[in-house]
């Protein structure tokens, strides 16, 4: 085979216009990235990203408020865009940190806070908190938004869980709903038959249900404290009764394996999946919509003994990028709505934009009506016994969410299951 | 004897080689070699994202040589791999070869049906699933109970999880799969079937001995790349099981996905991902001289 010189030649043509043809896109693409807080003609820009989809009452209220603020402020301008959801927890923050494209203002929640605290990649919102603002938020809430001494978050509301009930169902069987973890467990029991479940439960490996899973761990007396030496205590008694507790019904069958309907979706008990089911505040407005056909009851989450019940408060908070140009003009853009004198924005976000408490007293004092109303009252009455969502380092919160599947598809005893979590949070 | 084109000629040829292969070699640099290159970089620092990368030498390395949940994650990869290539393969062909019996718009409405579940994105495919799978009351324990099968807990039970979610990668797969064998199958020469019956072959004889030799190189392609598939698998367990129940589904990929984006380890991620690469390497390598082995035999 012949190769001639002129044909080597045109190869290395090839070669060098392909080389530099790479050479040009890759510089095209990296010269690409935005960078947050450009500013223009002395107008300072904000990146803000939600992640409400379009249409929704909160998506709505946020474009308001944005395009409000705007309107108002001539040397500030808030540029938001909405996200997806799913990706905003996992991958999108966190990538867009490492390429410095997060936007200035972003929502942080309890997974996700000390993640970030620990990383260093909230600003420190401590000098923007009126000695007031401080008064008015209530003392646990404030405390769930301080890491190290500082405020690194603006907390806008509080949504807790309780548990949801089937009323014709629960008549039907002549049973009341439970107060005590034995009567919890019977309801379950007695109401799971072939084609429905006695409750429902979230059931996979998420934070959402180690959301669900703190307040029956507190009602056992126990909870996950920081040691001395720097370990958390996840291997205690009650916290192997609290596992115990919330594996049984998946143990006896009265509990879905797999929820095909969203865990927090009240679509459970009105198509027939279950009788019962733990979810939060959030859900009271399909109880008055999409699902109003079916009689739903809240009670409080039950608890060993029927005394002293015990709920979990989650929610968004809102934060600023350390790495923000103008963290001054972020901080005062959230606490205009949040954290401001005037509550008129934080009192709509609660009550229209969605149904959630605020993180804020004088709100639920100047709207007592609104939170008296229908399935809202049953939640004020046991809106007090709310701790807020605790925010351990990832290791702890994986340890965990194990220990779960381990007692409610692993088979294992809640002793063995926290066991074992302790060893995996103090291995890291 | 060759020799190449001269002049003109031979620029004409190299620029179109250029303009053909340009743009796609381009996209491979820039989002799949750098970033290869990159991960095998930041395998060597420990690195959550934000803060800026520290270098550790070989710690990701020793550490994943001890991590018991990480080989756990492998074997569950390779128990996918082991019992949805084989299933894949066998079925595909066995439809490939029935396709070549239909003819006419039958041939055609059947193809495509068969097709159609490669074209739905995997979301939907597993929300689709989950409902079919539902316990008390869906449609497959539904007809399971008609022949007196009780109820059954697929998705929702750690023996079943993994055989359920390899059923919906399947059903996905299976007609693409099939057209590319069937493809292989009407190329072999309609002269060596002939002459095969002929010396008084049956049809499973034939296919067999003259038809399936011939598709060699597309079956191997077939298993080498729903091999590395398998091994790739992310999307439709996030969404149907989330690893679950009890880890029954976490595959290699998810367990390298979780440590990098739930606990911001993206140096000891990227290391999982190195040993991954190197791992399908050698799979695919072995798999490929057992091809031009048997290449040189025939």
């Amino acid at each position: 085979m012949e190769i001639t010189v002129r044909s080597v030649k045109s190869k290395w043509r090839a070669a060098l216009a392909l080389a530099v043809t790479a050479a040009a896109v890759v510089g095209l693409t990296s010269g690409c990235s935005s960078s947050s807080g450009g500013d223009s003609n002395g107008v300072v820009k904000l990146q803000f990203w939600s992640f409400y989809a379009d249409g929704d009452p909160q998506a709505d209220f946020v474009n308001n408020w944005v395009a409000d603020y705007n309107k108002s402020h001539k040397d500030v301008q808030i540029v938001h865009k909405s996200v997806s959801q799913a990706d905003y927890t996992t991958t999108l923050i966190p990538t867009a940190l490492a390429n410095g494209t997060a936007p200035d203002i972003l929502y942080v929640e309890p997974a996700t806070f000390t993640k970030y605290a620990d990383s260093g990649a909230l600003a420190d919102l401590t000098p923007y908190y009126s000695a007031d603002l401080k008064k008015d938020i209530l003392p646990e809430v404030l405390k769930s938004v301080t890491y190290q001494k500082k405020l690194l978050a603006l907390p806008i509301e509080l949504e807790t869980l309780g548990l949801f009930y089937n009323k014709d169902t629960f008549t039907a069987a002549g049973l009341t709903p439970p107060t005590t973890w034995a009567e919890e467990q019977a309801d379950a029991k007695k109401l799971t038959t072939d084609k429905q479940y006695g409750l429902a439960l979230p059931v996979d490996d998420t934070p959402y249900t180690l959301f669900n899973f703190w307040p029956y761990l507190w009602m056992a007396g126990g909870d996950i404290k920081k040691a001395s030496s720097g370990k958390y205590t996840i291997d205690t008694p009650q916290m192997a009764k609290a596992l115990d507790f919330y594996g049984s019904f998946f143990k006896n069958g009265e509990s879905p394996n797999k929820l095909q309907i969203g865990p927090y979706d009240l679509g459970n008990i009105a198509t027939g999946v279950s009788a019962m089911q733990e979810s939060g505040s959030y859900t009271i407005a399909s109880t008055e919509t999409t699902y109003k056909s079916t009689s739903i009851g809240v009670v409080p989450l039950p608890s060993p003994d029927g005394s002293n019940s015990i709920t979990v408060a989650g929610g968004q908070k809102l934060a600023v990028n350390s790495a923000s140009k103008h963290v001054k003009e972020a901080a005062a853009f959230i606490f205009s709505a949040f954290g401001s004198k005037d509550i008129s924005l934080a009192t709509k976000w609660v009550t229209q934009a969605k149904f959630a408490y605020p993180a804020r007293q004088s709100v639920i004092d100047a709207n007592k009506d609104i939170f008296t109303k229908g399935l809202r009252a049953d939640f004020t009455k046991f809106y007090g016994t709310a701790r807020p969502e605790p925010s351990y380092p990832a290791a702890v919160t994986a340890a965990v969410q194990t220990a779960m599947q381990d007692v409610m598809f692993g088979g294992m005893s809640g002793a063995d299951a926290a066991k074992k979590a302790q060893a995996a949070a103090d291995a890291g | 004897m060759t020799t190449y084109p001269r002049g003109r000629r031979a620029r004409r040829d190299s620029l179109a080689a250029v303009a053909f292969l340009g743009p796609d070699l381009v996209g491979l640099l820039v989002f799949v070699f750098l970033p290869i290159a990159f991960a095998i970089y930041v395998s060597f620092f420990s690195w959550n994202l934000i803060s800026p990368m520290q270098f550790v030498g070989l710690a990701n390395y020793q550490r994943l040589l001890t991590d018991s949940e990480w080989w756990l994650s492998l074997g569950r990869t390779l128990q996918f791999a082991v019992i949805y290539v084989p299933i894949l393969f066998v079925l595909a062909l066995a439809l490939a070869v029935g396709f070549t019996k239909l003819s006419g718009r039958v041939s055609g409405v059947i193809r495509t049906a068969y097709l159609m579940p490669f074209a739905v994105t995997s979301v939907i495919a597993s929300t689709l699933w989950l409902f079919l799978y539902q316990q008390k009351t869906g449609y497959l324990n539904a007809f399971l109970n008609l022949l007196g099968i009780p109820d059954q807990p697929y998705v929702g039970s750690t023996s079943q999880a993994i055989a359920s979610v390899i059923a919906v990668v399947l059903w996905t797969n299976l007609g693409y799969t099939s057209m590319l064998l069937l493809a292989a199958i009407k190329q072999v020469p309609v002269e060596l079937i002939e002459a095969a019956r002929l010396d008084g072959a049956n049809a499973w004889r034939t296919f067999w001995s003259v038809t399936f030799p011939l598709i060699r190189p597309t079956s191997v392609f077939v298993i080498v790349t729903s091999t590395i598939a398998a091994f790739q698998i992310l999307d439709i367990i996030l969404v149907m099981t989330s690893g679950g129940p009890a880890d029954a589904t976490e595959v290699g990929v998810l367990y390298i996905y979780k440590r990098s984006f739930e606990r911001l380890e993206m140096g000891y991620g990227s290391a999982l991902s190195v040993v991954m690469f190197v791992i399908l390497l050698v799979i695919s390598l072995i798999q490929l001289r057992f091809t031009r082995r048997s290449n040189l035999e025939a």
